[in-house]
């Protein structure tokens, strides 16, 4: 019996191998299609991929761009591969980077993830990062990214379009919109009159369970960091601490808490001031409203901003890029569309949005000095226990 | 190479473990790490087990379909599942919206612990459904009707014959279901639950540079590695074979009661696990559609994953066929040293693979950092023993009597691969590869690690949308993913091909 089994199994085997050694083939192309590919992308050197240097260096570089640039003709033409590591949502960003796109001929890559990933992720890269621009949803990331010496500086005509408080003191990034943060309460729930005046008020046992917060947002974290340079480590470790055992619900961003405050499910929600403005935009019987704080760090103003790589291998379209920003469309779209605050002169903010002068946002900022606290900020955000 | 390199990097750690301690939360996080993972086994093994015996030892009208819904959840990755869950049954969710006009104004809402629980279970039971039904129709029935004809009840046969005699497939079974729970990060998150998982990934966020995130992969990885050990360690009393032809059970026709019992039970399990689930995506998806939202946007998530799938399912059976052969045909120390470490690989969480992946390719090889290539490769480790395991499974068809027979015949031994072994392993080989191929294409962790710039997948494009709780925008590629990979996990489950 074995041997008929044998018999009739034989073809099929051998039939079989056809085919097995045909895939084999085509794996062993793809293969070495991946590898061909591997090497292309090579393009920097092996090994230990440090800081880019120390300052010095940077600006060598910088230099050198610079006299390329003059070189080149007053209205050179960009073009090639621009890669963008955007902090910024796509659902944020993909229209202005497609405008982009279309008007400059440029052929742009971008790369999606929280703004603190990516600042880690380009410490990380160091010499061999293929990106040439970043573009972070809040200062402390690129700060992060400036302090490791990766940014080159920019040209003073591009820092110059936006308003000191809107720009790195040592001139690596520049803002290219504003955003405040604030409370989104559920009107239905809660009073104006209960609401404190400033971020630790809402350590109160009236708040109990009543509370929400995205703690891996990087706003979050930056107001963290702010807190920590203002008022010290061991304020913000209680505050976090009595949070914490006041009990609050976990959101992974900040726009969840907009949608659960519109729903019904969350009284107050530790956001930016635009999420609420879009839903409130979108449907103007929702219950939820935006309530900016007196003072302090909860009422923090800060720029979303956007910084060049100094190992970009297209500096005149990174240039580009950030100039198209502060462009008249980008701007309008930030404040019409995103609802958040134009930073160039001449641009009428949209009617939802506050007077940037209303809000009393701690003076005099210094965004490279948050950027130190950022680690401890997160320490303390886990030691807290949350 | 990715365990040596996170040891390594652990041993290297920039500051003292014992200040870790104090200022990270480590001992709550892998706390609430194995609670989650002991329920699930446990859990998922009794729905998978009774799932087997009811639809393989009994008789009754649309066994098959049925067993086929019940193993379909199998399509439904943990955060899709979770993102059903999240919407339907949120304190003011769709269940409420649903009875709001019978006056249910709030519930309490299903997250945390029991939450992770509930859909971990759902969407890995049918790992265990797979596996031991399989098992299950391949035991040879004699060692049963023995005592059964010594007059042992019908209960007592399966508690004290059938069940520990499936020793290896429920062990075998219960791990995949473990390991799944270890390296799962997406249900728990959504669900806000801070497992070890959920922590590296938010350390990852923070800054993939800190320690975190190195401490986490790491302990992560040693959790799972002593689990692998552990099974190791109780899976060297192999079942014992009778010899001879096999002899299959007859079915036994169930009476009305025993019916009524069955039917509520599967049926409760397919509501759970495939009709609720369903039903909310349909009604997220109706939604998108009816305000007209852009669908466009999701077919590079499309290609994205269907490619990432092929190739990598492919590679896996290629790369499979000789170990197994190595494992199960040639006793020899390297076939097991082979084993071991094909085991141990079971064990490393994907997120942790991921993480030491991108510093590998980083530090060391940085002209495949962000490739294709890497991302093929990460998914290669952690897959590839799951196409072993439908090659090995198979393998222990091939008896060695056969193989002796046909020496003895005077068939050379490449012949004899081709025309005994071959014939047999096939079958368990491919369906490995449709195992590989499902399992890539739900994969998140790694792909949102390592994928290339502007490549996309449909489980990352549902993620995004999810954490967002844009549901309606999710339901869409949810949809189609699912679409695609109930097909194969179809004809996994009524091909019998884990056999």
């Amino acid at each position: 019996m074995l041997t008929t089994i044998n018999s009739i199994q034989a073809n099929k085997g051998i039939k079989l191998n056809k085919k097995f050694i045909a895939l084999i083939s085509v794996m062993l192309m793809v293969f070495a299609a991946c590898a061909s590919e591997g090497e292309q992308g090579a393009q920097g050197p092996a090994g230990e991929a440090g800081p880019a240097g120390p300052a010095g260096e940077v600006s060598q570089q910088a230099i050198d761009a610079a006299v390329e640039a003059a070189l080149a003709e007053p209205e050179a033409e960009v073009g090639g591969t621009l890669v963008i590591y955007s902090g910024r949502k796509e659902s944020l960003v993909a229209d202005v980077i497609a405008a982009f796109e279309a008007s400059s001929g440029v052929d742009v890559e971008v790369r999606y993830a929280k703004s603190a990933a990516l600042a880690g992720t380009l410490e990380l890269e160091g010499a061999i990062s293929p990106a040439d621009i970043f573009f972070s949803q809040d200062p402390v990331s690129l700060g992060v990214v400036a302090k490791a010496g990766l940014f080159d500086r920019l040209p003073a005509d591009l820092l110059d379009n936006v308003p000191s408080w809107a720009v790195d003191r040592n001139g690596f990034w520049v803002g290219t919109s504003g955003r405040s943060r604030s409370l989104v309460v559920d009107t239905r729930d809660v009073t104006d009159a209960e609401m404190p005046s400033d971020i630790y008020g809402l350590a109160d046992e009236k708040f109990r369970n009543r509370l929400g917060l995205a703690p891996t947002n990087s706003s979050f974290i930056a107001m963290i960091a702010c807190m920590i340079e203002s008022d010290g480590e061991e304020k913000v470790l209680e505050w976090l601490t009595a949070i914490n055992g006041l009990g609050y619900t976990e959101y992974p961003k900040n726009s969840p808490q907009v949608a659960a405050a519109d729903a019904g499910e969350l009284d107050i929600g530790m956001i930016n001031h635009y999420y609420t403005l879009r839903v409130v935009a979108e449907n103007g019987d929702s219950p939820v409203k935006n309530v900016y704080l007196d003072g302090g760090c909860g009422a923090m103003v800060m720029p979303a901003g956007a910084g060049v790589l100094a190992t970009s291998q297209n500096k005149p379209a990174a240039l580009a890029f950030i100039e198209f920003l502060h462009s008249t469309s980008a701007q309008e779209h930030f404040t019409n569309t995103v609802y958040e605050f134009p930073l160039v002169a001449g641009i009428t903010p949209n009617a939802l949005l506050p007077e940037i002068d209303s809000l009393n946002s701690p003076s005099n900022l210094n965004w490279s000095a948050l950027a130190l606290w950022q680690e401890k900020a997160v320490e303390l955000i886990a030691q807290a226990g949350f | 190479m990715p365990v040596i390199y996170m040891l390594w990097r652990f041993v290297n750690f920039s500051r003292s473990l014992s200040s870790f301690f104090q200022s990270w939360d480590v001992f709550g996080l892998l706390f609430n790490t194995i609670a989650v993972f002991i329920a699930v086994v446990i859990s998922s093994l009794i729905v998978g087990l009774l799932i087997s015996i009811v639809t393989v030892r009994f008789e009754f009208p649309g066994s098959k379909i049925l067993f086929a819904l019940c193993a379909l959840p199998l399509v439904i990755p943990s955060y899709i599942g979770a993102l059903t869950y999240i919407s339907a049954f949120s304190p003011k969710g769709l269940f409420v919206q649903l009875f709001n006009s019978l006056g249910l104004e709030e519930i309490a809402g299903i997250d945390g612990f029991l939450g992770s629980w509930l859909v971990l279970t759902l969407f890995t039971y049918p790992y265990v459904q797979l596996i031991c039904s399989s098992a299950l129709r391949n035991l040879d029935s004699t060692v049963e009707d023995a005592a059964r004809s010594l007059g042992v009840s019908q209960l007592k046969v399966y508690t004290n014959v059938v069940i520990p005699r499936l020793k290896k497939p429920i062990i075998y079974s219960g791990l995949l279901v473990g390991l799944y729970v270890i390296s799962d990060f997406g249900a728990v998150s959504l669900m806000r639950y801070s497992t070890v998982t959920k922590a590296i990934y938010a350390y990852y966020e923070f800054s993939i540079l800190g320690d975190p995130v190195i401490f986490y992969s790491s302990l992560l990885i040693v959790l799972a590695l002593i689990i692998s050990f552990v099974q190791r360690g109780s899976a060297t009393s192999r079942s014992a074979k009778v010899s001879g032809t096999p002899r299959v059970t007859k079915k036994i026709k169930l009476e009305r009661s025993g019916k009524m019992l069955t039917y509520s039970f599967l049926g409760f399990v397919i509501f759970l696990g495939l009709i609720i689930p369903i039903s909310v995506l349909s009604f997220w998806l109706l939604r998108g559609i009816y305000y007209g939202n852009d669908v466009s946007s999701s077919l590079p998530g499309i290609f994205g994953s269907f490619s990432a799938a092929i190739v990598t399912s492919i590679f896996a059976i290629i790369i499979s066929m000789p170990i197994v052969i190595l494992i199960s045909q040639y006793k020899s120390k390297f076939g097991d040293i082979l084993e071991k470490l094909m085991l141990s690989l079971y064990g490393l969480p994907h997120i942790a693979v991921g993480v030491s992946i991108l510093f590998i390719s980083v530090k060391i090889f940085p002209s495949i950092y962000q490739s294709f290539f890497a991302l093929v490769v990460s998914y290669l480790i952690v897959f590839l023993p799951q196409a072993i395991g439908g090659g090995q499974a198979s393998m222990e068809q091939v008896k060695s009597t056969y193989i002796e027979a046909s020496l003895g015949l005077g068939l050379s031994k490449v012949e004899t691969f081709q025309k005994i072994t071959f014939p047999l392993i096939y079958r368990g080989l491919f369906a490995g590869g449709a195992l590989v191929f499902l399992s890539t294409m739900k994969e998140l962790p790694q792909t949102l690690l390592l994928r290339p710039t502007e490549f996309n997948t449909m489980a990352v494009d549902v993620w995004s949308f999810a954490s967002e709780a844009l549901f309606t925008q999710a339901a869409f590629s949810a949809f189609i993913l699912l679409a695609i990979s109930a097909i194969p996990t179809y004809i996994l489950s009524t091909r019998n091909l884990t056999v």
